[in-house]
């Protein structure tokens, strides 16, 4: 199993290597402009905090009010809830649709599944590598923000960005692994497995800020995952129970129906 | 079951397909034996080497390699399975030898000599990215990781499309060593005078059945002299069929083609008892064999 996860790693090194680049310096660059947006929080804290509800939601991640002047209102808002997640999702859907279903459209997948190494062992060395590439820009990024915050004037606990980091890139991931899971369950799942994994991501991420404009979308936005998603929670010390157990759902359902899938299913 | 390779009554039926893909095939490979699988397009040939590699699953029947059953002991056939593709996708960005390395690993088996060998023979440029390589050596890379841990049962799909001639010639040496080590062959190809070069049987499937089988080298028909006779009495046709002095190969309208089974003079005298407007004699090949079933535009 480890030679799967090993030789994905190796195969995807450069495209690893930029997407952390990609996310190291995004989150470098919103790191370093705190210092003269907190001279003019003021200001920009009425603007925002004067839009309709709905749109402030988009951007205030899960919070009452913006505060921008505070280094956890400005890190949730301006990087976790929003920018980060947004970055990575695009990472894990791509990843997660690609690992195994782009290898069964190149049928290289064939090259594997003539060796002596069971379907499912197949499968968990593939989410693993998933998980692996995604860990290792997560790290990257994470290593990043320790390491800046304070260089900028954003004095927040190592355990408490560590914490959102994890949280933040757990959610990101379950997107990408619901379009594995479904690339690997049948070849009904499989044809709509980007589709649906963009359009649980992002529509929810719209729908879920959105709610608080549409009275009609408060029951439906329930049932989406960026409704649960408050990485203020991680900061304050709070347990994020909606978001633990759609994560859960996510990742121990999904292996099962997965696995279940993958054993019986011809490869195409 | 007794064989390498054990197909029983196997079919597969595609979901959204009222027709089978593949009905009923039964056939046996032995050890040693080199078999050729004929077919045109769509005829079935892929679709049973993918349930014989469990790419798919069967609707019908079972097939067994080295005595394993390919559905439930699926990852204890791989162990003696080479297996070349059709159209041999391997990843673009990698070499020759970091493929090798990670094929190598997974078959849990080191040949590392005997692939040194192979990239000798075949003179393939392992240390080059895949993407940088022609056709022509992607194909030596696809044949080599098949061959390159000595498995008892080669499955392979046009294994020789892409090579020159030369590396063609070497490629039938190899698969002659790995018959004569004891390896079962199993070959899907269009090029009939190839199977019938390197082949010591052939099956012929049409529209996912087997519609016959018959030897290369030995005894049996390719090769004989045979008669074309054709007859001014439909019944005569019925008669030669029925008639064990001669054997029997096909028919089309008032068209037969026999062989003798006995001396010419047995044959002959079959002949004269029917009213024959016309007779030639030929030396019949794989090629007129595979016309003989393909020949009504199927």
């Amino acid at each position: 199993m480890k030679d799967v996860i090993f030789w994905e790693l190796r195969r995807r090194r450069s495209t690893i290597f930029w997407w952390t680049i990609g996310s190291v310096v995004l989150v470098g660059i919103i790191l370093m402009v705190f210092p003269s947006i907190r001279d003019q929080a003021g200001q920009l804290n009425q603007v925002i905090n004067k839009l309709p509800e709905g749109v402030r939601g988009l951007k205030a991640g899960g919070a009452a009010d913006v505060n921008l002047s505070d280094p956890i209102s400005f890190l949730n808002s301006q990087i976790f809830y929003a920018t980060l997640p947004i970055l990575w999702i695009i990472l894990a859907v791509t990843r997660g649709a690609g690992i195994l279903g782009r290898e069964e459209q190149n049928h290289t997948l064939e090259l594997l599944l003539a060796r002596p190494i069971s379907r499912t062992r197949l499968l968990v060395a593939k989410a693993l590598s998933l998980v692996a590439e995604f860990g290792i820009v997560a790290l990257a990024t994470l290593i990043t923000i320790i390491v800046l915050a304070p260089v900028f004037d954003m004095h927040v606990g190592t355990g408490k960005l560590a914490l959102a980091t994890l949280y933040t890139a757990i959610f990101s991931l379950s997107f990408g692994y619901i379009a594995f899971v479904m690339q690997a369950t049948n070849r009904f799942t499989k044809r709509i497995a980007m589709t649906a994994a963009v359009l649980f991501s992002f529509g929810g991420y719209v729908l879920a800020s959105l709610s608080a404009m549409a009275s009609w979308l408060e029951w439906p936005v329930k049932f989406l995952p960026y409704h649960y998603f408050r990485p203020l929670d991680a900061f304050e010390g709070r347990w994020p129970h909606g978001a633990l157990l759609y994560m859960a759902i996510v990742f121990i359902a999904g292996t099962t129906m997965a696995i279940i899938g993958f054993r019986r299913r011809d490869i195409e | 079951m007794s064989g390498s390779i054990v197909i029983k009554k196997l079919g597969k039926t595609y979901p959204g397909s009222r027709t089978p893909a593949l009905d009923k095939l039964s056939l046996t490979v032995k050890a040693g034996e080199v078999y050729g699988f004929l077919g045109a397009n769509g005829a079935g040939k892929s679709t049973t080497i993918r349930l014989l590699l469990n790419f798919i699953q069967p609707t019908a029947g079972r097939a067994r390699i080295m005595g394993l059953d390919c559905v439930t002991d699926s990852v204890a056939t791989k162990r003696h399975i080479g297996y070349l593709s059709g159209d041999v996708a391997l990843w673009p960005k990698v070499t020759g030898n970091e493929l090798f390395a990670y094929l190598g690993k997974l078959q849990q088996r080191d040949n590392s000599e005997y692939l040194a060998e192979l990239i000798h023979r075949f003179e393939a440029e392992p240390e080059k990215r895949i993407s940088d390589l022609s056709k022509g050596n992607r194909q030596k890379i696809g044949v080599i990781q098949a061959l390159m841990h000595q498995p008892d049962v080669l499955i392979l799909d046009e294994p020789t499309s892409g090579l020159d001639p030369l590396m063609q010639e070497v490629f039938y040496q190899t698969i002659r060593e790995a018959s004569a080590r004891g390896a079962a062959v199993f070959v899907s190809s269009h090029n009939l005078a190839e199977s019938q070069r390197m082949c010591d049987r052939v099956g012929i499937i049409k529209h996912g059945q087997l519609i016959r089988e018959q030897l290369v080298k030995g005894d049996d028909n390719l090769g004989g002299l045979t008669f074309r006779i054709t007859l001014t009495d439909p019944h005569d046709v019925e008669k030669l069929k029925a008639d064990r002095a001669i054997k029997f190969l096909s028919s089309e309208g008032t068209t037969a083609l026999v062989q003798p089974k006995g001396s010419i003079a047995e044959t002959l005298a079959v002949l004269a008892t029917c009213n024959i407007q016309t007779i030639t004699t030929e030396q019949l090949n794989l090629e007129d064999e595979f016309l003989e079933y393909y020949g009504d535009g199927a």
